[in-house]
C-alpha cells in the first residue's frame, strides 16, 4: 500500500509536484532518522544528510527515472550522503568505510546510539549505569515505544500481551531511569 | 491530557505527548503547548519529561522543524540557482558543470542561513516599531595590542591588534550573532536555546557555549580557528554546505586564497591538533590572550591595574575599603571576568560588567 503510494508521490515530485515531495518526507522522515543513527550517531549529521538528500531530489526531479521501490532508492542515497560526509570529515578510514558501503552495514545497536548521542560525560555515565538495572523485556519495550515510535497497540500485538500490561512495563522503567538520570 | 497534578512519568508514557516531542502534527503542537501554558508552575515537569523522551527516541528531532527548513532550503536554493544563472549570462561559469559535488551542498548551507534568518526574523523584539535597517555597533582594537568587551549576553570577547567586530543593532540575548575581521578570543556565555554566531569572510561559526580564538584577517592566506572548550561548528562560506565540527584542542585551518578550480586538489578545510609550545605547555594560539600574573599580597587596585592594560578594558573600583583588599596566587585566564571572579573567592566583591567597563564596588 505505502509502496504504492510512495511511487505515486515520486511520479508527481518528478513532475515537479513540490506537495509531492514533502508527503515523501514525512512518510520517509523518521525511517530516514533512525536509519542514519545506525550508521553513525550523530544526530545533527543525520538531519542535515536527510535534508540534503531531499534538496538532490528536487534540484534533479526532471533527470531522475521511474523507480520501483522509492524507499530503497531514498535510503541508499542517505547512505551515501552520510558516507561522504563522513569521509569528508576524515571520520571514517577507509576499510570502515567499505565495510559500511557493503549491503549489511554493521548497524548500532538502540543502546550504543542512546550512549553515543551523549555529548555530556556525566550524563554518558548515568545513561549506562541507567540502561543496566532495566530488565531485557523492558530494554525492548522501551525501544519500541521511544525509537521505532510504535503504538501501545502495535507493541501489545507484537509481544503477545495485553496492552496495560505494555504500558505498565514502560511506566515502570521510566520511573526508574528518571531516578537514576537526576 | 493528563490532570493538572501529573507525575513526570505519566507524562513521558503519554502517547501524544510523545508526538508532540517528535513534533509530528501542527494540530498536536498547538494542543501541547497550550496546555502548558495554563499550567504555569508544571513548567520545570514539562521539560524535564521532554528532555527524557528526547534522550530515549535518540534525538530523532521534530519533524515539523526539519520540514520548515527543508522547505527553507528549496527556497533559497531556488534563489540561488536564479542568481547563478543570471550570472552566467555575464560571465560564463563552466565549472559549475564540473565540479557537482560543490554545488549539490549549496542548498544545505542555504537551509542553515535561512534558519539563522528564522530565527533573527521570528525573535520577540522589544518594540514593534523597530526600524528595517538596525545601525551596526562596530568595535575595534585599532593599535592596542588587546582591547576586551563584554556584551549584552555576557559573553567576554577580546580583540587582537587591528581587529574589529561588528554587533547588529538588536544583538541581545536571543539574538546572538556577529561578525568578525581579524583575531579574537570568545568566551561564550552557554545557552542551548540561543546559539552565538560568528559570521567571518570565509566561515560561519556556530557555537553553544564555549572557549575559542578565532584568526580571520582579511588579506590573510590562512583563516584558523582554535577550540579551547566546549563544541563548535565551523560553516564554510566559500564551500557550501560542507561544516566541520571541532573538538577542543583542536585548531581548523581554513585556505583562503582557494580557488575553486583545484577543487580535487586541495581541501579546504584542515583540522589539526592544538600545538603546545614546548617550553611551557601552553597553548600557542591564545597566548597572545592568555595572561599569567603572579600576585604576592599586593591591593586589588594594583592588581587592577595590570588587567586593565592586558586586557584593554577600563576597570574600576568605587569603593577604597575593596580597593585595598589584598591578594596572593597565580592567575591564568583567557578572559579579564574568570580572573576577576577567581579573586572575588577570597574576598568577595561585586562585580558589575558593561560593554566596555567593569566596576568593582562593595
Amino acid at each position: 500500500m505505502l509502496r504504492e503510494d510512495h511511487r505515486h508521490y515520486w511520479d508527481l515530485m518528478r513532475l515537479g509536484d513540490k506537495r509531492a515531495l514533502f508527503e515523501l518526507y514525512n512518510n520517509m522522515y523518521f525511517h530516514m532518522i533512525r536509519f542514519g543513527l545506525k550508521i553513525n550517531a550523530d544526530d545533527e549529521l543525520v538531519k542535515d544528510c536527510v535534508n540534503q538528500v531531499f534538496l538532490n531530489l528536487w534540484d534533479k526531479r526532471a533527470r531522475l527515472p521511474q523507480v520501483e521501490n522509492v524507499n530503497s532508492y531514498i535510503m541508499t542515497s542517505l547512505r551515501r550522503c552520510m558516507l561522504d560526509q563522513l569521509n569528508y570529515l576524515n571520520r571514517t578510514n577507509l576499510a570502515l568505510n567499505q565495510m559500511l558501503a557493503e549491503e549489511d552495514v554493521n548497524e548500532l545497536s538502540y543502546e550504543e546510539i542512546l550512549i553515543n548521542l551523549q555529548h555530556d560525560d556525566d550524563l554518558k555515565t548515568k545513561l549506562t549505569v541507567a540502561i543496566q538495572q532495566l530488565t531485557p523485556r523492558q530494554m525492548e519495550l522501551i525501544q519500541l515505544k521511544f525509537f521505532e515510535g510504535l503504538s501501545y497497540d502495535q507493541i501489545a500485538e507484537r509481544t503477545s500481551q495485553t496492552v496495560k500490561t505494555a504500558y505498565n512495563t514502560i511506566y515502570d522503567a521510566i520511573k526508574s531511569l528518571r531516578r537514576l538520570l537526576k | 491530557m493528563p490532570d493538572a497534578n501529573f507525575h513526570v512519568e505519566q507524562l513521558i508514557c503519554n502517547e501524544s505527548f510523545q508526538q508532540f516531542c517528535l513534533g509530528t502534527s501542527f494540530e498536536n503542537e498547538l494542543l501541547w503547548l497550550d496546555w502548558i501554558d495554563k499550567l504555569p508552575h508544571k513548567r520545570k515537569e514539562f521539560e524535564e519529561a521532554k528532555r527524557l523522551v528526547e534522550i530515549l527516541n535518540v534525538k530523532q528531532g521534530s519533524r515539523l522543524q526539519q520540514l520548515q527548513e527543508l522547505k527553507s532550503g528549496l527556497q533559497q536554493k531556488a534563489l540561488l540557482t536564479s542568481a547563478i544563472n543570471l550570472d552566467s549570462r555575464n560571465k560564463k561559469l563552466p565549472m559549475l558543470n564540473k565540479v557537482h559535488p560543490l554545488y549539490r551542498y549549496i542548498g544545505s548551507v542555504a537551509a542553515l542561513i535561512l534558519v539563522a534568518l528564522f530565527i533573527y526574523i521570528y525573535n520577540p523584539r522589544p518594540s514593534s516599531t523597530t526600524v528595517k535597517h538596525q545601525p551596526k555597533n562596530q568595535f575595534s582594537s585599532g593599535t592596542s595590542m588587546r582591547k576586551t568587551m563584554v556584551l549584552p549576553d555576557g559573553t567576554v570577547i577580546t580583540l587582537a591588534k587591528e581587529s574589529s567586530i561588528n554587533l547588529p543593532g538588536d544583538f541581545n540575548k536571543n539574538n546572538r550573532e556577529l561578525w568578525l575581521s581579524g583575531e579574537a578570543f570568545f568566551d561564550v556565555k552557554h545557552d542551548a536555546q540561543h546559539p552565538f554566531i560568528v559570521h567571518t569572510a570565509f566561515n560561519d561559526i556556530k557555537v553553544l557555549g564555549t572557549a575559542f580564538n578565532v584568526k580571520a584577517y582579511p588579506n590573510a592566506k590562512e583563516m584558523e580557528t582554535s577550540l579551547i572548550r566546549g563544541s563548535i561548528r565551523v560553516e564554510s562560506k566559500i564551500f557550501s554546505g560542507q561544516f566541520v565540527f571541532l573538538k577542543p584542542n583542536e585548531k581548523l585551518t581554513t585556505n583562503t586564497h582557494f580557488s575553486k578550480d583545484d577543487t580535487a586538489a586541495l581541501k579546504p578545510f584542515t583540522v589539526t591538533s592544538l600545538i603546545k609550545a614546548s617550553d611551557n605547555s601552553q597553548i600557542q594560539e591564545v597566548l597572545w590572550v592568555k595572561n599569567r600574573i603572579e600576585i604576592e599580597d599586593e591591593p586589588l587596585s594594583v592588581i587592577v591595574k595590570k588587567l586593565q592594560n592586558w586586557y584593554g578594558i577600563e576597570i574600576v573600583i568605587t569603593d577604597a575599603t575593596v580597593a585595598n583588599y589584598h591578594y596572593s596566587g597565580v592567575f591564568e585566564n583567557e578572559s579579564v571576568v574568570k580572573t576577576l571572579e577567581a579573586l572575588q573567592l577570597s574576598y568577595p566583591f561585586h562585580l558589575e560588567v558593561e560593554q566596555n567597563k567593569i566596576t568593582i564596588s562593595k
